[in-house]
C-alpha cells in the first residue's frame, strides 16, 4: 500500500515537473527520490516505474484531449526512419534510462560514502 | 569495493551519455529529450491536433474586436472594423495554423536556410543572394514610407503573426522545429517581401538565352534558333483572333557546324546549367472565363487551377476577410503574403496563369580586373562595380560561406568562365509589394480589377482573367514587359559597354496582350504565348516557357459548348484529353505498323518479319487499343509517355554533351513540326553512322525500346500492371520531404498535355476554384491537403480526396458573422493596451 502511495506520488510529480519544466524533471526528481529514500533498490524500482508511468499517462492525456496516437506514431517512424512505434517505445525507453541512470548514479554515490560492515555470524 | 566503483562508474557514464544525448543530440539525431517529451516535444502536436473550439487573444495595435468564426473546412472567415485589423487578424490565423511553413519559406527566400536546417542549405542560399533577391527585397522595404499603403498592410500583417508567437509556449511549436531542433523567430514586415521575391524567382528567373548559346556550340547559330525559336510554333493566343489555332509548318534548319566563336565556346562551357527539367513545361497553370450567353444559367462562369510544386501543407491557405461596406473577399493567400491573391469578392472573381515573359537578359561586361573588378566600361567611361559581403551561417550561427556580391548599374554581375556577365531582371528593380492584392480586391467590374492590378503588378507578370457578375469578361497580362533598345529580343546576350543595348522603358498597358468581352465568347489562358505571332509587336517573349497543348486542349472544350455550366467548369479542370496525344498517335501508329526502310540496317535481325509479333507490333497493338485519354485506369498512358521520352532522347542527341546528358531541350512545338519533316536531319541518329535514319524509324525504335523496359520493369502489359495512377501516381511532399507526413502515391487523371499535368512528380493543380457570378456569387474550390500545417491534425490532409477525385468542395461565403452558424471554432481577437 506504501510503496503504491509512493509510486502515484511520483507519478504525479514526474509528470507534472515534465509538464512545467521538461524532461529535465525526470532526472532530477530521480535522482532526489534516490537520495531522499532509504532503500537503494526499492527507490531504483520506485523511480522507473514512475518514470514510464509518467510518460505514458501524458501521452495517453494528449491522445484524449487532441487525436489518435497511433497514426502520428507512424507517421513520426517513417519520417525520423525508425521502425513501427519506434517513437513510441523510445518515448516510453527514454525516462526509464533517464531515472535509471540517474537514481543508479545517486544510490551509487550513497553507498560510496557508506561505511561497509561485517557480515553478522549466523 | 571495486564493484561498487565500476557499479558507479558504470552509472554515471551512462547518465552522462544519456543526457548528452537528450539535451544535445547526436550527429543527425535531434536532442531526444526535446524530440521526445511528451508534453512539450512531438507529441505536443497530438495534444494541439485541433484548434480549440472558442478562444481569445489579446493584440496590440488592434483598433477593435475582431470575430473570427472556423467553418467546417476549417476556412477562418475574418469580419472586422477596419482593413488594417481584418490583415492583422489574416496574420494570426495564418501563424496559428502554418507558423513553420511561414518560418520556412522566409528563410529561403532571404538566403536564411542554413540557419534552420545547417549547412546542407548552403548552396541554395548562397544562389539566392547572388542573385541579389534579399538585397532588392530590403531595398524595396527601406524605400517604403511609413504611412505608404503597401507599408501599413505588411505592418498590420506582421503584428498578427507575432501576436500569435507571443501566445505560444515551447509546447505549441510546430513538429518540424523538434526535429531540427530550431526555434521560431519573431516575423518582420520586410519578409512579405522576401516571399514575394520568390515568387517571381519561381515564376520569371527563365534564361531562355542560355538555351540557345548551349544549342549553337552543339549545332550552330542557324539551327539553334530554328529549335528554339522567338514564336511558338503552334499559336492559340490569349489574345484571340479568328484565325487561330495555327500552325507554323516552315522547314526546321537542320544542325549545322558548332559555333566555336570565342563568346558561345566560353559560355556554353560555363554556364551552369539552368536546372532544366523538360517536364517542368508541361506544368505552370490554367484560367478561363465564359461570358453569360454560353453557360447555361446565363451568369459569367470563372475557372483558375494554378500549378505550382505540391506540399504538404500545401502553398495555399484559404481565408475569408470581411468589413463592412468596404471589403469582403474570399480566396486563398500564400502564409506570408498579406492579401487574398486568387478568390473573389460579391462582384468580381479572378485568378492568374504565369505569362513566361522575358524580363531577364544579361550584358557581357568590359571590366578592369578579370579576378575582382572594380570598375566596368559604358560608352566611352568607366563605372565603379558595387561591392557587398554577404555571409552565411548555419543552425548553431557558425560562418560556413562569406561571399563577395558584384553589382553593376544593371544588376548582379557575375564570372562565367572568363567573361563577366551582369544580369538585369525586373523583379530586382521593382519588386513586388501586397498594395495590388489589397486595392483589387475591393473592384466592382473585371476592367476595374485588371487595371487597378495593371497599376500595382510589376512582376512576376501573370495572365490575369476576370469575370463580374454584370456578365463581362476579360484578360490582361499584366507586368512590366521592357523595351529592348536595340530592338531585337532578350534571347541574345548584349554587350553591355554600349548604353544603346540598355532597356528603354516598358510597354504602355494599351499594348499589353488582354481583351474584353471576346466575340467568342470565352477567355482561356494556359501560359501559351500571349500574342498572335503574326502581329507585330515588340518582343514578350519566346513562347517556350511552356508546352501549348493545355491551351490547344481548354478552347476546344470551350468552342465545343454553348451552354457551359459549373460543374462542366470542374470537370474540364480534370479533363483526360491530350491534344499532344491526338497529335503524336497518328505517326506512332504509322511507325508501329511499317517495317525497316531500305535506308536502315535491321538491329540485330529483329526486323519484324517472323511469325511472332514483335515488340514493336505488341506497342502499336497497345497504343492503337487507346482512346487516348489519361483516366486513372488507362494502361497505355504510361507507353505512351516512355515513347515521347525516347523520341526526345533519340532526336535531340546532337545536343549531347560528353556525359550523354543534354545541354538544352526544345518544347514540344518543335518536336511536333519535325513530325511533319519526316526526313529532315534531325532524325539521323547519331550513334548509328552506318544508317540514316527518318522519322518513322525513330519513333519505331523508339517505341520498342519504351515496350521492352515497360515490360522489364512492370511485367507485360495489363490493365493491373500499367494502371496509369499507379505508375505515375502524384507526390504531394512534406516541406522538408519527411516522408512520414508526406502523401507519396495520390492517383489522379490527367498527365502530361492534359488539363491537369499532376501526374508522376511533385508538380500540379495547387488549388482549384470555379465561380459562378449571380445575384449571389456561387463558388467552389479545394486544394490538395488541408488547411492545418499539424500533421497530427485531421485538418492536414483531408482534401487531398477530394483533389484527387476531381470534385470540389461548396465553398461557404457568409455575408455577416451571424450567417455562419454553428462554426467549428470561433476566435475573438481583442485590443491591447500596450
Amino acid at each position: 500500500m506504501r510503496a503504491l502511495r509512493d509510486t502515484a506520488v511520483v507519478v504525479v510529480l514526474m509528470g507534472a515537473g515534465t509538464w512545467l519544466f521538461g524532461w529535465w524533471a525526470i532526472p532530477i526528481l530521480s535522482a532526489i527520490v534516490a537520495l531522499w529514500h532509504r532503500r537503494g533498490r526499492r527507490a531504483f524500482l520506485l523511480v522507473v516505474v514512475a518514470a514510464a508511468l509518467s510518460w505514458g499517462i501524458i501521452l495517453w492525456i494528449q491522445a484524449l484531449f487532441g487525436s489518435s496516437l497511433a497514426p502520428f506514431d507512424r507517421a513520426l517512424a517513417i519520417s525520423l526512419g525508425v521502425s513501427p512505434n519506434g517513437p513510441l517505445v523510445l518515448t516510453v525507453l527514454l525516462p526509464v534510462l533517464l531515472a535509471a541512470t540517474a537514481a543508479g548514479t545517486v544510490i551509487g554515490l550513497k553507498q560510496l560514502r557508506r561505511p561497509r560492515t561485517a557480515a553478522t555470524p549466523a | 569495493m571495486a564493484a561498487r566503483h565500476v557499479l558507479l562508474g558504470v552509472s554515471a557514464a551512462a547518465l552522462a551519455a544519456t543526457l548528452y544525448a537528450s539535451a544535445c543530440g547526436i550527429g543527425p539525431v535531434p536532442p531526444l529529450g526535446r524530440l521526445l517529451d511528451p508534453a512539450n516535444g512531438a507529441w505536443a502536436a497530438v495534444g494541439a491536433a485541433d484548434l480549440p473550439s472558442r478562444a481569445t487573444a489579446d493584440m496590440p495595435a488592434l483598433g477593435n474586436d475582431v470575430e473570427v468564426r472556423y467553418d467546417d473546412r476549417g476556412v477562418p472567415h475574418i469580419f472586422a472594423q477596419s482593413e488594417m485589423d481584418a490583415y492583422r487578424a489574416l496574420g494570426y490565423v495564418v501563424a496559428r495554423d502554418r507558423l513553420f511553413q511561414l518560418d520556412l519559406q522566409t528563410r529561403a527566400a532571404s538566403g536564411r536556410l542554413s540557419e534552420m536546417v545547417g549547412g546542407v542549405a548552403r548552396f541554395a542560399d548562397e544562389e539566392t543572394r547572388q542573385l541579389g533577391m534579399p538585397r532588392a527585397a530590403l531595398a524595396k522595404w527601406r524605400s517604403m514610407a511609413v504611412d505608404d499603403m503597401g507599408r501599413r498592410i505588411l505592418d498590420a500583417y506582421a503584428d498578427g503573426v507575432n501576436a500569435y508567437m507571443e501566445t505560444m509556449s515551447e509546447r505549441s511549436w510546430p513538429v518540424e522545429y523538434r526535429i531540427l531542433d530550431a526555434r521560431p523567430e519573431r516575423w518582420e514586415p520586410v519578409n512579405s517581401l522576401h516571399l514575394f521575391m520568390r515568387m517571381s524567382n519561381i515564376l520569371t528567373y527563365i534564361p531562355s538565352e542560355f538555351d540557345r548559346i548551349a544549342a549553337r556550340a552543339k549545332v550552330g547559330r542557324a539551327a539553334a534558333e530554328a529549335i528554339f525559336p522567338l514564336n511558338s510554333l503552334v499559336q492559340e493566343p490569349i489574345q484571340p483572333n479568328e484565325a487561330t489555332p495555327w500552325f507554323d509548318t516552315s522547314a526546321i534548319a537542320p544542325p549545322g557546324t558548332p559555333d566555336t566563336s570565342a563568346l558561345v565556346r566560353t559560355l556554353a562551357s560555363a554556364l551552369r546549367p539552368w536546372p532544366f527539367d523538360e517536364n517542368r513545361r508541361h506544368f505552370a497553370s490554367n484560367n478561363w472565363a465564359v461570358a453569360p450567353r454560353r453557360t447555361k444559367n446565363g451568369y459569367a462562369l470563372l475557372a483558375g487551377d494554378p500549378h505550382l510544386e505540391l506540399s504538404l501543407p500545401s502553398i495555399w491557405y484559404e481565408a475569408h476577410l470581411v468589413v463592412p461596406g468596404v471589403l469582403d473577399v474570399y480566396g486563398v493567400t500564400i502564409p506570408g503574403a498579406p492579401g487574398i491573391i486568387l478568390g473573389f469578392n460579391r462582384d468580381v472573381a479572378w485568378s492568374f496563369t504565369n505569362t513566361g515573359a522575358d524580363v531577364l537578359d544579361f550584358f557581357q561586361e568590359t571590366v578592369d580586373d578579370s579576378v575582382l573588378p572594380k570598375q566596368y566600361r559604358v560608352d566611352d567611361s568607366w563605372k565603379p562595380v558595387q561591392r557587398e559581403v554577404e555571409i552565411i551561417r548555419d543552425n548553431r550561427g557558425k560562418v560556413i560561406a562569406v561571399d563577395t556580391l558584384l553589382f553593376t548599374h544593371r544588376g548582379p554581375l557575375t564570372r562565367r568562365g572568363s567573361t563577366w556577365l551582369s544580369m538585369r531582371w525586373i523583379p530586382l528593380e521593382d519588386p513586388l509589394d501586397a498594395t495590388g492584392f489589397v486595392q483589387a480586391a475591393k473592384a466592382k467590374s473585371a476592367r476595374a480589377y485588371l487595371d487597378s492590378m495593371a497599376r500595382y503588378w510589376p512582376a512576376p507578370a501573370q495572365n490575369m482573367i476576370a469575370a463580374d457578375r454584370g456578365g463581362s469578361i476579360a484578360i490582361r497580362s499584366t507586368g512590366r514587359f521592357p523595351f529592348r533598345g536595340y530592338g531585337g529580343d532578350g534571347l541574345t546576350i548584349r554587350d553591355g559597354t554600349s548604353s544603346a543595348n540598355d532597356w528603354r522603358g516598358d510597354w504602355p498597358i494599351e499594348q499589353y496582350p488582354q481583351a474584353f468581352d471576346p466575340p467568342q465568347g470565352y477567355l482561356a489562358s494556359a501560359n501559351q504565348q500571349p500574342l498572335d505571332a503574326r502581329l507585330k509587336r515588340s518582343y514578350l517573349g519566346s513562347g517556350d516557357a511552356a508546352e501549348v497543348w493545355r491551351a490547344l486542349r481548354i478552347n476546344e472544350l470551350l468552342r465545343a459548348d454553348s451552354l457551359v455550366t459549373p460543374d462542366a467548369m470542374r470537370r474540364y479542370q480534370t479533363d483526360p484529353g491530350s491534344e499532344r496525344a491526338d497529335l503524336w498517335m497518328p505517326a506512332l501508329l504509322e511507325a508501329a505498323g511499317s517495317r525497316p526502310t531500305d535506308r536502315e540496317l535491321p538491329e540485330n535481325g529483329a526486323a519484324s518479319l517472323g511469325d511472332a509479333p514483335s515488340p514493336l507490333g505488341k506497342a502499336g497493338a497497345v497504343l492503337a487499343s487507346w482512346d487516348r485519354r489519361y483516366t486513372k485506369d488507362n494502361h497505355q498512358a504510361v507507353l505512351f509517355e516512355r515513347t515521347l521520352s525516347n523520341v526526345t532522347r533519340l532526336l535531340w542527341d546532337e545536343l549531347e554533351d560528353s556525359t550523354g546528358s543534354r545541354v538544352a531541350t526544345p518544347s514540344g512545338d518543335v518536336t511536333l513540326a519535325l513530325l511533319a519533316q519526316p526526313r529532315n536531319a534531325w532524325w539521323d541518329v547519331r550513334a548509328t553512322p552506318n544508317a540514316i535514319e527518318d522519322r518513322n524509324a525513330v519513333l519505331a525504335r523508339a517505341l520498342s525500346a519504351a515496350y521492352d523496359s515497360l515490360v522489364a520493369q512492370l511485367g507485360e502489359p495489363s490493365p493491373e500492371r500499367w494502371r496509369w495512377d499507379r505508375v505515375r501516381p502524384a507526390r504531394i511532399s512534406h516541406l522538408l520531404r519527411l516522408r512520414g507526413f508526406s502523401a507519396e502515391s495520390v492517383g489522379v487523371q490527367g498527365g502530361f498535355g492534359t488539363l491537369n499535368p499532376s501526374a508522376g512528380g511533385g508538380f500540379g493543380s495547387s488549388w482549384r476554384m470555379v465561380v459562378e457570378l449571380g445575384p449571389n456569387v456561387r463558388a467552389w474550390g479545394t486544394y490538395p491537403g488541408g488547411q492545418s500545417g499539424n500533421p497530427a491534425s485531421s485538418r492536414y490532409r483531408d482534401r487531398i480526396k477530394t483533389w484527387s477525385d476531381g470534385e470540389l468542395d461548396s465553398l461557404t461565403v457568409p455575408a455577416v458573422a451571424a450567417d455562419l452558424t454553428n462554426p467549428r471554432h470561433t476566435l475573438r481577437l481583442r485590443p491591447r493596451d500596450n
